[in-house]
């Protein structure tokens, strides 16, 4: 395979990023996983505030972060084609603008067939009837229209192939996702045991922005513009940490839990990393509170931890790692 | 429109909430009654309703199933007795007839198109695979579960992506220094172990 064939895609419930090989480096590109629709009226609007759309079946069509700038302007919530890491049943037009967006983010292939990793989560263990395969065929059938070769592969073990190298591909990847937390064992960089939850970013907004009664997407703001959840300045950062620390919690609770469903199956037989990544470990403080909670809950642990460390960058490890997958040669 | 056959209408008060209708202003209720004296009833509340009622003299004896249009002139108030003291009460037991025709007819148009998807529901063949299981699913399992397999019919349309362009819309871009060709060699040599 020529080093540069191959592009790794994170699919994900806020947002979709590709990663690319030139040269020496890697290319990464993120596009927000949001749209807004509105009447033709607002064209000249558009225009005036140098924001782009397209024309799309009688609406106007805004994509990426300036769907979520244009929501905020005219006080309404962007539709979101993926919900809870998988495509969203209630979201009508959700293929096709995943479809475009892709287009978008990926660019033609460098050659016919080139081959294309996504990312698709795992079976949420608390989702009653979770199920990724018509998750994973429509984005398997998107990409192969674009015309590449398209493979799924488990969003946290991509974390493992991007972050674990020098530990030989082995270590606990956790993905804190926008609309899920993905959890993946490798060991020897082969999957040992995998599981989502039906828990991230969402849920953190959700019930911070109930408790204090304001909107979820002021909550994301308040998240994304730089808080430190070591020390909330106000009421909504407070009610944003309780939430991020009862996620933490919850994710050590189910890992430790899956750990002793399967302890027999299991052998670790060296201390192994945790990896933190994902777009929610971003905010200020996260990794700190993921150690303080860990050290909490150390002696429940059924397998010895070696360090526990954020991923070299939350928002393309995962993208990373699948670009890795799709240089491996078959 | 909402359409509701009733009968057994007793007499004395009954609320919008009992009716089962909650209308704004402007909205329309075609009611059927089987009871010819009930259209009087109706049609005194006028106060809250616009009675487009087919009335019918007491000497003359009406169909057996007549219709009424009301339309309401102004909100009605939740619980707001449509006339307080005249219906009591008032059986709403079912659709109309014709919507439960219009609907067995979609349903004998939609047969055949229902049993061609069911046909290939089950050509579908059980992955050999379970999609998970608490531990030990190997990537390779991935793999083959997830392959792109386009022979396995999917209820996906044939094209997807529709012929417009978006092309100005902005992606965020970074450029990270990895060494890929190194990770790459240490997957090699863990393959060949």
């Amino acid at each position: 395979m020529s080093s540069e064939l191959g592009i790794g895609v994170d699919a994900g419930t806020m947002n979709f990023v590709s990663a690319r090989r030139e040269g020496k480096k890697i290319q990464t590109s993120r596009l927000r996983d949001a749209f807004i629709d509105l009447p033709l009226e607002h064209k000249r609007m558009l225009k005036i505030s140098n924001t782009a759309f397209a024309e799309f079946e009688g609406k106007l069509i805004v994509v990426g972060d300036d769907a979520m700038s244009t929501a905020n302007l005219l006080n309404r919530e962007a539709r979101r084609p993926l919900s809870g890491g998988l495509i969203s049943a209630g979201e009508l037009d959700a293929q096709q603008i995943i479809g475009l967006m892709l287009k978008q983010l990926m660019g033609e292939p460098k050659k016919a067939g080139e081959k294309c990793c996504y990312s698709i989560p795992a079976s949420a263990i608390d989702v009653r009837g979770s199920d990724v395969t018509y998750h994973s065929a429509v984005f398997g059938k998107i990409i192969r229209e674009l015309g590449y070769s398209a493979e799924p592969v488990n969003e946290a073990l991509a974390i493992i192939y991007s972050e674990c190298g020098a530990e030989n591909f082995c270590g606990l990847g956790i993905s804190y996702g926008s609309g899920m937390t993905n959890v993946n064992l490798a060991f020897n960089a082969m999957s040992a045991l995998e599981f989502s939850l039906g828990r991230g970013g969402d849920f953190i907004d959700n019930h911070a922005a109930k408790a204090v009664g304001t909107t979820s997407a002021k909550i994301c703001a308040i998240k994304e513009s730089g808080i430190n959840i070591m020390a909330p300045k106000s009421r909504e950062e407070e009610a944003l940490v309780l939430y991020i620390q009862t996620l933490i919690d919850y994710t050590i609770d189910n890992i430790i839990n899956q750990f002793i469903k399967v302890k027999s199956e299991l052998l670790v037989p060296k201390p192994i990393p945790i990896i933190v990544s994902g777009g929610t470990s971003l905010a200020g403080g996260f990794l700190d509170k993921f150690k303080e909670r860990f050290e909490s809950h150390r002696h429940r642990f059924p397998i010895q931890v070696s360090e526990v460390r954020a991923a070299s960058d939350p928002m393309t490890a995962v993208a990373t790692g699948l670009l890795i997958f799709a240089q491996m040669d078959d | 429109m909402i359409v509701y056959r009733i009968t057994n209408i007793l007499s004395s008060s009954i609320s919008i909430e009992d009716l089962g209708i909650r209308l704004d202003s402007g909205q329309s209720v075609i009611i059927s009654s089987d009871s010819h004296a009930r259209s009087e009833d109706l049609r005194r509340n006028d106060r809250w309703i616009r009675s487009d009622i087919i009335h019918y003299p007491n000497n003359v004896k009406p169909p057996t199933v007549h219709r009424k249009v009301l339309t309401v002139q102004e909100p009605i108030r939740k619980n707001e007795p449509v006339d307080s003291g005249y219906v009591r009460s008032l059986k709403i037991e079912s659709k109309l007839d014709d919507i439960q025709k219009m609907l067995s007819k979609m349903m004998n148009d939609n047969v055949n198109h229902a049993t061609e998807i069911k046909k290939k529901i089950d050509e579908v063949p059980t992955p050999a695979v379970v999609p998970y299981r608490p531990g030990m699913v190997q990537s390779h399992e991935y793999k083959q579960q997830f392959s792109s397999d386009s022979s396995v019919p999917m209820f996906i349309p044939s094209k997807v992506i529709p012929d417009i362009d978006i092309s100005g819309t902005k992606t965020s871009n970074t450029e990270i220094d990895k060494d890929v060709e190194s990770t790459l060699d240490a997957l090699k040599k863990l393959r060949k172990k």
